[in-house]
């Protein structure tokens, strides 16, 4: 295969290079002594009351022994029933204290899925923190762990950003478990595979890509390890710094997606994307993202493909909408009035008889106190929501026409373009759009339709120069098949849709389409593929 | 970055800058919709009228929550040789800036066609602010100052009131001719004549003005477009109406639908056809050195009103009407030309058609025109059918003795 660059298990049996740089000052290894072993523990962790120090005495010999663990992230009937119970109660072992004591407890007394012997403080640092329980024992410089990760989570609730009338309603959550076990339950192909990453200097962070094999194309997966094993941070919060981190180029323009659907993961994964899951975070992002992707729904493959055509189409047309509506009105009524038809221009005219301000500032005016409001009512709390509406509808409305402060084709042209903005399925790609609208105004009031019309080009330059995770940005073809085409700006029936299969060297290709009962009918597919081919 | 920053803060006072280059904010406009241009008796100066609307009161709605009570129609006019310096002399009395884009009317008063349009018309063409697809009329009997002080009903303002005649009556009616600026100087240019509309003042010219005008269920002073102009070398020389500016409709091939009736064979009820499409093509060709013209006309109508029997089964009923129909358009564009003729007008585009068929022939007569198409011959040819009888077959007019004659 492919040679990559450093690669860590989710829970990480030692510490990726960078992060080893940074702790050079500890002490590298634990001691003999056990005492030694928790006080220089307790020192590290700065005594937080959270980390559980219990001293206990283990086999024949009552040897000293400690199991440490972090109170809220373990689970506590785990620690209490297979660590504890085990070794105070179970172990039965008359071995000398020290090494082979330790190794008897590892082969005969640890009954839980990851146990690891761990020989350094920075292996046992991040183990503890990530859940596991530390049991130390005294005459020996080494350590066990044992995985008893647990503690409260958030349920899987349905995505509150992206919602879908017909389809699943699972949402991603905050762990990136249950984030991959979402995904891996709707692809139940043996070539889904999965790797970990670790980030974050002073707070290291799980994160995780999955792709499917022979999908895929490797040289995706191969610039995304490399990316990924050349960030340095401190931490990450969330997924959304990673998109930063990762885009290719400095943009305005969203370059990667993020979703909270497991569905839409997993059909990216079928076109030959990949995701990158990071833990606490419930967006999962998708690489490499075209423009037209943003544009896509979960919900088109949920419905007729004709109803599905039309819709995406309504989707385009309110992102022109969006874009152009209040530098088109600005234009039109500062610059070219002879393209307004006589009785709107006489209409337009008589509303804006009264109205104090140049259209420009008036349409700026309009659109700043929208998003002023719209920011409002995303922050505020829930239960003041009501005083916004009713005071946003006094500003945006009837009440500010009637004070001659506006026209009411203003706020007409407004209220379309707020709309047109939130019919765009892409919450990152909108918010790009509104700062693209602002800057469209002021060429607009600058030079006109002249104006708009340099500035697009500005703008559709800039677009075309972008990629993301090296595909082209505007690229219709992603994934590079005859039909990739057809599927990106349309969408397609299922019956002529198939995966886009790339290493057929012996490779099983992912599961059918939608269902795992598609997959007897893969081999069939493969044969006319080869056919259509020729 | 502060060198970009200071860059981005001069980009942004560009913002600032009133009135910089084309942009105009809707307010500081005058919109206007009708121009008039008339010959002051007994000198050299035009008196140029410019008709704005009001858009507050065009619109009749409230703005700013108090309704609007003025009138929506506003003249200004100013006397002076030439018609841009009238155009400025203007803004002496006008608040706003006057905007032509949406102009849509020039009206010419009676009195300077009679002198000649072409010294008008050569601003219109030359200035960008003006546009060539403005109609044209001419006042007739009256200035076009007072024309475009008309006060009409359902309409804001005369000129668009004017337009609205123009465009359903040159459809539907078609004994009136809707031609804007560009088409009349085409003419003009190309040897031939204008054909332009007429527009009278029915009632007193000043009741007109006032807004008690519309205060009657049948106004006073109302506007009608009346006849289509004959020009001879630029000038106009008379009118044609009623059947006669119908044919004038045919030969310069803008039928585009109008109605045809003619008695029923007891002479005294009639028969109304509706012809609902025509093309109609002039031709010329040289025979021993002089010219010979021709109209040919292809019709299509359908009968809209009987009042006496006709059968749509009956074919020989059906031949009479479309004979008739033929005939009746035959000697509508005979009357035209005739008229045309006397008055040595060729409004028809007939010299352009000689120009471009014989251009040898043509630099020969060029000069002599207008005199040679009074003498011309001209062929007038119709092909007529009747193809529909509407939406009932059998007239509910009582089976008469004519019945036995139908050969079916």
């Amino acid at each position: 295969m492919f040679v990559r660059p450093s690669r860590l298990q989710p829970d990480g049996d030692a510490p990726g290079p960078g992060a080893a740089g940074q702790r050079a000052y500890l002490a590298q290894a634990p001691s003999a002594q056990l005492e030694d072993n928790l006080a220089y523990l307790k020192a590290e962790l700065g005594g937080s009351p959270d980390i559980v120090f219990r001293r206990i005495q283990i086999g024949a010999a009552q040897t000293k022994a400690a199991a440490v663990y972090t109170d809220g992230i373990t689970d506590k009937q785990t620690v209490n029933e297979f660590i504890l119970r085990t070794l105070m109660l179970e172990l039965d072992s008359s071995a000398e204290p020290g090494r082979s004591l330790l190794h008897d407890i590892n082969l005969h007394a640890l009954p839980v899925g990851d146990v690891r012997v761990l020989t350094d403080w920075d292996g046992i640092l991040l183990c503890l923190l990530s859940g596991h329980t530390i049991i130390f024992v005294d005459g020996t410089a080494e350590a066990i762990s044992g995985d008893t990760k647990g503690g409260e989570y958030r349920a899987i609730e349905e995505p509150s950003s992206q919602v879908v009338i017909r389809g699943p309603k699972d949402g991603f959550t905050e762990s990136i478990g249950t984030n991959v076990a979402l995904v891996r339950r709707r692809l139940r192909s043996p070539n889904l595979r999965l790797e970990a990453f670790r980030l974050g200097a002073k707070s290291p962070s799980n994160v995780a890509i999955m792709y499917v094999q022979g999908i895929v194309e490797d040289k995706y997966v191969l610039e995304l390890s490399s990316r990924l094993s050349r960030i340095q941070v401190d931490a990450l919060s969330g997924s959304e710094q990673l998109e930063e981190l990762l885009a290719d180029q400095k943009t305005p323009f969203p370059t990667t997606m993020n979703t909270e659907r497991p569905d839409m993961v997993s059909n990216s994964l079928l076109d030959g994307r990949i995701s990158i899951f990071v833990d606490g975070t419930p967006f999962v992002l998708i690489a490499p993202f075209t423009f037209f992707m943003g544009f896509q729904s979960a919900e088109d493959y949920y419905q007729r493909p004709e109803a599905a055509f039309a819709i995406m189409m309504l989707r385009y047309a309110a992102l022109i909408i969006a874009l152009f509506g209040p530098s088109i009105y600005i234009a039109a009524i500062t610059f070219h009035h002879e393209m307004i038809p006589t009785p709107l221009l006489l209409s337009l005219a008589a509303q804006r008889e009264t109205v104090p301000f140049p259209a420009f500032l008036e349409a700026f005016l309009m659109e700043f106190t929208f998003e002023v409001i719209r920011e409002a009512g995303i922050r505020m709390p829930r239960a003041i929501g009501q005083a916004v509406s009713i005071v946003g509808a006094l500003v945006l409305g009837q009440a500010a026409v009637e004070a001659g402060i506006i026209s009411s084709a203003m706020v007409i042209v407004v209220a379309i373009t707020g709309i047109s903005s939130f019919a765009n399925p892409s919450y990152n790609m909108a918010t790009t759009i509104r700062i693209v609208r602002f800057t469209m105004m002021v060429a607009a009031a600058i030079l006109g339709f002249y104006g708009i019309a340099i500035f697009s080009l500005v703008i559709i330059g800039h677009m075309c120069g972008l990629s993301s995770l090296t595909v082209p940005y505007m690229s219709l073809k992603f994934p590079y098949t005859p039909e990739g085409e057809r599927r990106t700006v349309y969408r397609i029936p299922l019956a002529t849709r198939r995966s886009a299969e790339r290493n057929n060297e012996g490779a099983a290709v992912g599961l059918g389409a939608r269902d795992a009962a598609l997959a007897d009918k893969t081999a069939s597919q493969t044969e006319q593929e080869g056919k259509d081919a020729q | 970055m502060t060198k970009r920053i200071c860059i981005l803060l001069l980009m942004f006072q560009f913002l600032l800058v009133t009135g910089c280059w084309n942009s105009r904010e809707l307010r500081d406009l005058a919109i206007v919709v009708g121009i008039g241009v008339d010959r002051i008796e007994g000198s050299d100066q035009y008196r140029v009228s410019f008709q704005l609307v009001n858009p507050r009161a065009a619109t009749g709605g409230k703005v700013g929550g108090s309704s609007i009570s003025e009138i929506p129609n506003i003249v200004f006019t100013s006397d002076d040789h030439s018609m841009f310096s009238a155009l400025r002399k203007t803004t002496q009395k006008v608040p706003r800036q006057l905007f032509f884009a949406h102009s849509q009317l020039l009206v010419i008063g009676e009195s300077l066609a009679k002198e000649g349009v072409s010294d008008v018309l050569d601003f219109f063409e030359r200035s960008h602010e003006m546009r060539l697809n403005t109609s044209v009329v001419i006042a007739r009997g009256a200035s076009a100052e007072s024309i475009l002080k008309v006060i009409t009903p359902l309409s804001p303002t005369s000129a668009t009131a004017i337009i609205g005649r123009l465009k359903v009556a040159t459809d539907v009616w078609a004994h009136n001719v809707n031609e804007d600026i560009g088409s009349v100087i085409k003419k003009l240019a190309g040897g031939g004549e204008p054909a332009i509309s007429g527009i009278r003042i029915l009632g007193s010219p000043t009741q007109g003005r006032a807004k008690s005008n519309l205060d009657y269920s049948k106004p006073p002073t109302i506007l009608e477009l009346k006849g289509v102009s004959l020009f001879s070398e630029g000038k106009l020389v008379g009118w044609v109406e009623g059947k006669s500016a119908r044919g004038v409709v045919w030969a310069l091939n803008q039928m585009k639908s109008t109605n045809v009736s003619f008695p029923c064979e007891d002479g005294e009820k009639g028969v109304s056809i509706e012809v609902i499409r025509s093309f109609t093509k002039i031709r010329s060709r040289i025979v021993d050195g002089s010219p010979r013209l021709s109209v040919k006309v292809k019709e299509e109508g359908s009968l809209s009103e009987a009042q006496c029997k006709v059968d749509p089964g009956s074919n020989e009923d059906m031949m009479k009407l479309r004979r008739h129909l033929a005939e009746e358009t035959k000697a509508e564009i005979r009357m035209a030309l005739k008229a045309a003729q006397a008055k040595k007008s060729d409004i028809f585009g007939f010299a352009a058609e000689v120009k471009r068929t014989s251009p040898k022939y043509w630099k020969t007569i060029e000069g002599d025109w207008p005199s040679i198409f009074a003498d011309c011959e001209i062929d007038v040819d119709v092909e007529a059918y009747v193809r529909r009888t509407g939406m009932r077959t059998k007239s509910l007019m009582k089976t008469n003795g004519a019945r036995t004659s139908s050969s079916d």
